[in-house]
C-alpha cells in the first residue's frame, strides 16, 4: 500500500492558488488595458498605490473609459452631421449669393446709364457696357485706370467736393474728339462695417436731350414771339389800311397844293414801308404761310444747285471759295421755296460770318433715314456764350440795319415744320458749320406730301375766289 | 452661462485623489449621468486640489462634448461640466 504524500496540498489550497493567480493575472490585464487607454485619453498611467487591486477591480476601469469613448463617439458623430449640415447650409448660401451676384451682373451690364466702381484711389475696379460705349474706352482701357486720366474734370470735381453728389454735368471728349455732355452721380461705396472702400459713379449722355431742350425752348420762344407779332401785326393793318386809304384820296384831291400833296405822298410811302414790316413780321409768324406752302418731293442736291448761282457775284466780291460735296440723296418733303430760303440764308450768314477771304463748303449725306446738309464757313465761328440764342428772333449780331436777326429763327422754323433740326458746332476762331437734317422721304410721306400740296393748291385757289 | 437654467447640481467630492484616479472617478460619473448632463438640466460640480485634474478632467469632458469651466476656490480646485451652448 502506498503512503501518501507528506503535507499533500489539499485541493482548496491549489485551486485558491489557481484562482489568486488568475486573479493577479486579470488585475493586471486591467492595470495594463487602463493604462492604454489612460494613455489615449492623455494622462499618465495608473501608479500602483493609487488604486489597489480590489479598487482597481471594483471600479472597473475599463468599463468608463469605453463607456467614455462611447461618449466621445457620439460627440464626434454628432459634430459631423453639424459640420454636414453647416456645409449644406454654406453651399445653399454660397448659390443664394452667386444667384444674387449673376442677377446684380446682368442689372449693371443692362442698364443704360455707364456705371464705374471705383476703389479709395479713385482706380476703376468694375466698368459696364453702358460706360464703355458713352465713353467709347475699351473695358480694357478703363480698368485700373485713375478717374483723373479717364475723366479729368470729374475728378477735379470729386477732390472739391467729399459727400455724394447728384446730377452734375461736366464735358467729355470722346476717342473721335467730339465733346460730349455728361451728366453724373457719385455715391460712396461702404464695406460691411460702414467703412469708405471707394465710389459708384453712374452717368449718361445728357448732349442729346440738352440738344432737344434747347430746341424746345427755342420753338417755344418762336411759337410766343410768332404770336404777339400776329397779333399786333393784325391789329396795325386795319389801322395802315385807313391810313393808306385816305393818303390816296387825298391825293386824288386837285386842290392840293404841291406841298400838301408831297406830304400824302411822304404819308402814302410811310404805310407803305410800315405795310411790308408788318408782311415781314406775319411771314416770321408763319401766319400767311401755310397756305401758300405747296409740299412736294424736292432734292435737295438740286435745290443747292439753283440756290448757289444767286450767290456767285456775292462770293466773288467777297474773295470767298466755295466747295460742294454733294452725295446722292433720296427725296424729302417740303416746299421748294422754302429750302431755297434756308440754303440761302445758311450760304448769306456763312459769307457775311467770313467777310472777306475765305471758303464755304456745302456738302450733303444721306445717313440712316435722314437727308444730312453741312454748310461749314472758316470764319470767326461763334462764341460758346451766344451759340444758345442765334436761333431767337431778332436776335443778331451784325450792325444795326444790316441784319433783322430773322434769317436764322426763320430756317429754324421752316426745317422743324417739316420734322428736321438745325443744330450748330462752332470752334472759337475756326468757323462753323451749320448742320442741317430731315427725315428722307418714304412713300407715306410722299402720298402725305402729295394730299399737303393738293389742299395748299385748293386753299390758294379759296383764297383767290 | 445662465445660472437660473440649471436645477440641479451634482457635487462630486475628489479631494487628496490623485491623477489619474481622480479622472476615472469623474468620467465615471460622467457616464451614469450622461442623459442629465445632456439635457442640460444637470450640471456635474467636482471638487479637487490635484492640479493635474485641472487639465485632464476639462480636456476628457471637452472631448465627450460637454462644456467645462474651472475655478480656483480657497485650497482647492471647482471644475463645472455641464451641456455645451
Amino acid at each position: 500500500m502506498s503512503q501518501p504524500d507528506e503535507n499533500p496540498p489539499s485541493l482548496l489550497a491549489v485551486r485558491l492558488a489557481e484562482l489568486e493567480a488568475a486573479n493577479q493575472a486579470y488585475v493586471r490585464y486591467i492595470r495594463e488595458k487602463t493604462n492604454q487607454l489612460l494613455e489615449v485619453m492623455g494622462t499618465r498611467a495608473l501608479e500602483s498605490e493609487e488604486l489597489d487591486e480590489e479598487a482597481l477591480i471594483e471600479m472597473d476601469p475599463i468599463g468608463i473609459v469605453a463607456q467614455s469613448f462611447q461618449q466621445i463617439l457620439a460627440h464626434l458623430n454628432q459634430t459631423i452631421e453639424e459640420l454636414q449640415e453647416a456645409k449644406a447650409g454654406e453651399r445653399e448660401l454660397r448659390e443664394f449669393y452667386l444667384t444674387e451676384k449673376m442677377k446684380l451682373a446682368t442689372l449693371i451690364e443692362s442698364l443704360s446709364e455707364g456705371l464705374l466702381v471705383l476703389d479709395e484711389q479713385n482706380r476703376v475696379v468694375s466698368c459696364n457696357r453702358a460706360a464703355d460705349e458713352i465713353t467709347q474706352w475699351l473695358a480694357t482701357d478703363s480698368l485700373g485706370k485713375t478717374l483723373e486720366a479717364l475723366f479729368p474734370e470729374m475728378e477735379a470735381v470729386l477732390r472739391k467736393n467729399a459727400c455724394d453728389l447728384q446730377s452734375f454735368e461736366l464735358t467729355f471728349r470722346s476717342r473721335q474728339g467730339a465733346d460730349r455732355l455728361l451728366s453724373a452721380n457719385v455715391t460712396r461705396l461702404r464695406d460691411s462695417e460702414g467703412r469708405a472702400a471707394g465710389r459708384v459713379v453712374t452717368f449718361r449722355d445728357s448732349t442729346e436731350e440738352k440738344r432737344r431742350t434747347e430746341l424746345f425752348h427755342r420753338t417755344e420762344k418762336l411759337a410766343a414771339i410768332g404770336q404777339l407779332s400776329a397779333g399786333v401785326a393784325h391789329e396795325l393793318n386795319t389801322p395802315l389800311g385807313s391810313v393808306l386809304g385816305y393818303a390816296r384820296l387825298l391825293l386824288k384831291d386837285k386842290t392840293l397844293s404841291p406841298a400838301q400833296r408831297a406830304w400824302a405822298e411822304i404819308i402814302a410811302e410811310q404805310v407803305k414801308k410800315s405795310s411790308g414790316i408788318i408782311q415781314g413780321l406775319l411771314r416770321f409768324a408763319r401766319q400767311s404761310n401755310p397756305a401758300r406752302r405747296c409740299l412736294e418731293q424736292c432734292r435737295i442736291n438740286e435745290i443747292i444747285k439753283l440756290t448757289l448761282p444767286l450767290l456767285a457775284t456775292e462770293m466773288a466780291k467777297r474773295k470767298i471759295e466755295l466747295e460742294t460735296d454733294l452725295q446722292p440723296l433720296p427725296p424729302i418733303i417740303g416746299d421748294p421755296r422754302e429750302l431755297e430760303q434756308v440754303v440761302l440764308n445758311l450760304t448769306m450768314n456763312a459769307l457775311q460770318a467770313i467777310g472777306t477771304k475765305g471758303r464755304v463748303r456745302i456738302t450733303t449725306r444721306h445717313a440712316g433715314s435722314r437727308v444730312v446738309m453741312k454748310v461749314e464757313d472758316n470764319g470767326p465761328g461763334i462764341a460758346e456764350q451766344i451759340r444758345s440764342r442765334i436761333f431767337d428772333p431778332f436776335y443778331t449780331t451784325k450792325p444795326l440795319g444790316e441784319g433783322t436777326g430773322l434769317g436764322l429763327s426763320i430756317c429754324s422754323g421752316i426745317v422743324s415744320d417739316l420734322g428736321g433740326t438745325l443744330d450748330v458746332t462752332s470752334v472759337e476762331g475756326q468757323g462753323a458749320t451749320f448742320i442741317l437734317s430731315l427725315p428722307a422721304a418714304t412713300e407715306a410721306s410722299a402720298e402725305l406730301g402729295k394730299s399737303d400740296s393738293r389742299q395748299a393748291a385748293r386753299r390758294m385757289g379759296a383764297g383767290r375766289e | 452661462m445662465d445660472s437660473r437654467e440649471i436645477v440641479e447640481v451634482i457635487d462630486l467630492n475628489i479631494l487628496g485623489q490623485v491623477c489619474p484616479a481622480c479622472l476615472l472617478v469623474v468620467l465615471k460619473a460622467l457616464n451614469d449621468h450622461q442623459e442629465r448632463l445632456r439635457s442640460g438640466k444637470t450640471r456635474l460640480v467636482v471638487r479637487t486640489d490635484h492640479r493635474d485634474s485641472t487639465r485632464t478632467v476639462p480636456e476628457s469632458a471637452r472631448k465627450m462634448g460637454y462644456e467645462a469651466q474651472v475655478k480656483k476656490v480657497d485650497t482647492y480646485y471647482e471644475i463645472s461640466i455641464g451641456r455645451k451652448h
